[in-house]
């Protein structure tokens, strides 16, 4: 049961972490400022200018043109399923903008300013606060789920050393003629990191199956709002992977419990 | 071979059991080990399956120095040597077969070997028919045999006995022996602690007599000359 609890809350945090990572590194490499410019910039050459006063500026930024062709053929990309909202945009309805990646947040605001400033700029869509929010929630994440899985790892290990020390306890008798008809270390306690192991890997399994249940059913529900931040639909791949992390650290903490009730019980 | 060379041991709670006792038991002997209670015939045994050290003097068993060995060399030990504990330490949540199994698991055979020895040696000690009974379904005489057979099962190179015909009639201390006797004539050491004079006279092997953990007496024949 602590197991589960335990593996329950570490795979949470785990997935979660990894969510806003990638939530993180997506927005990191999305367009981080955009320009958008009025009906009279019609192609790149236009704001060549701009262009290589931001690059003079910060030389690791990237540029991308998209014209108003461009603008509509992601538009209708993006509302494939959509005919009413095809019928209704044409070129003309879209502006023709400038995409912005910087390596770095902090080169955001230099940016920004310089392209607020340009001649036929309408609007500058700018992503410093979202990306300097989800960094600062990512961390908290972080921590909070590393301090939690940390106090339930530690509990598990004491549960799991009091389950195994009890029943070395039961087996007393047992062991003590093992050893006297010449068993070897290895098949007196081997039984105990088994079960150990076991409990690690069920709780582990158990687990994941709870948790990918909920992914699976929250998901059709999620994907409207984060259909676009390449999160969902979590791939069955990842989940196979997150499995065998779990397992094998479930494993890990089963067997490093069991070994401690072992080494604490079975000494001579 | 075993060999005692002045060997002393002396319990926590300040009892000599025993003082400076040298002996050897050659290979193929069967000896027993003779004395009133408390004169050191179970510490002997104990030595020698190195259940406890002695506090001063030298036990070998074949190559293995008693004091130096541990680990891995002190299962080599115990593998060479069936006891018969005084106790008989059958486990009883387990059938007579099981627990006559467990000698050949910890070797590490298979279990189509395993089931095949167990049976033998139950065969061997009279107990064929009862593998699948636990131990509180048997008589004194019952589990003395299968404590027997658990100590015979991985054919070890020496049996240790301790007052294996204690708790028994004469009928069936008289078979008791008579199978220690048989599994001494195969090539394995009996070496057997007792206090019953009847099975020592018949059989007529070395004799060891001990007193106050010494002792006093070490000679082919009967208990008592």
């Amino acid at each position: 049961m602590i197991m589960t609890l335990t593996m329950f809350v570490g795979i949470s945090f785990l997935l979660l972490s990894l969510g806003s990572q990638r939530l993180l590194s997506y927005l990191e490499q999305k367009p981080q400022v955009i320009a958008f410019f009025n009906d009279t910039v019609t192609s790149a050459d236009q704001i060549k200018e701009v262009v290589e006063k931001i690059i003079t500026t910060n030389p690791s930024v990237t540029t991308k043109f998209i014209s108003k062709e461009e603008a509509l053929k992601i538009y209708q990309e993006r509302n494939k399923a959509d005919p009413l909202l095809l019928e209704l945009v044409t070129a003309n309805t879209l502006p023709a903008s400038l995409e912005v990646s910087a390596k770095s947040v902090a080169d955001l605001p230099a940016i920004y300013e310089i392209l607020k400033n340009t001649a036929n700029v309408e609007d500058v869509s700018y992503q410093k606060d979202v990306v300097n929010t989800l960094i600062s929630v990512l961390d908290k994440i972080r921590k909070g789920g590393l301090a939690l899985i940390i106090f339930l790892v530690t509990t598990a290990l004491f549960t799991i050393l009091t389950i195994i020390g009890m029943k070395i306890s039961l087996r007393k008798d047992e062991i003590e003629v093992e050893k006297l008809v010449g068993a070897s270390s290895g098949f007196v306690r081997g039984p105990f990191l088994l079960e150990g192991f076991f409990y690690g890997f069920f709780g582990a399994v158990v687990s994941w199956t709870i948790i990918y249940g909920i992914i699976l059913v929250v998901t059709p529900h999620l994907l409207p709002f984060l259909g676009g931040l390449a999160i969902l639909p979590v791939s069955p791949v990842f989940m196979l992977e997150v499995l065998g992390a779990s397992v094998l650290a479930g494993g890990i903490v089963g067997v490093i419990g069991s070994f401690l009730a072992v080494w604490r019980y079975l000494k001579n | 071979m075993i060999k005692f060379e002045n060997v002393s041991k002396k319990f926590p709670d300040g009892t000599v059991a025993l003082e400076d006792l040298t002996l050897e038991i050659n290979d193929g002997e069967f000896v027993f080990l003779v004395g009133p209670s408390g004169a050191g015939k179970t510490t002997i045994l104990k030595l020698i399956l190195r259940e406890i050290l002695p506090n001063s003097g030298t036990i070998l068993v074949d190559e293995h120095d008693l004091k130096k060995i541990s680990g891995g060399k002190v299962v080599q030990l115990r593998r060479k040597i069936g006891c018969v504990f005084q106790d008989l330490k059958l486990l009883p949540d387990r059938s007579i077969l099981e627990n006559v199994a467990l000698s050949l698991w910890v070797l590490g055979k298979n279990a189509r070997e395993v089931e095949a020895e167990s049976k033998e040696k139950l065969e061997l000690v009279g107990l064929a028919g009862k593998g699948d009974f636990f131990p509180a379904q048997l008589s004194g005489g019952e589990l003395q045999r299968a404590a027997i057979a658990r100590a015979l099962a991985g054919n070890p190179k020496y049996l240790l006995a301790d007052e294996p015909t204690g708790n028994v009639d004469d009928e069936n201390g008289w078979k008791i022996v008579k199978i220690l006797e048989k599994i001494n004539e195969d090539g394995t050491t009996v070496v057997m602690a007792t206090h019953n004079p009847e099975f020592v006279d018949k059989l007529h092997k070395r004799v060891v007599r001990l007193k106050d953990g010494k002792i006093i007496s070490d000679r082919r024949g009967k208990y008592r000359e």
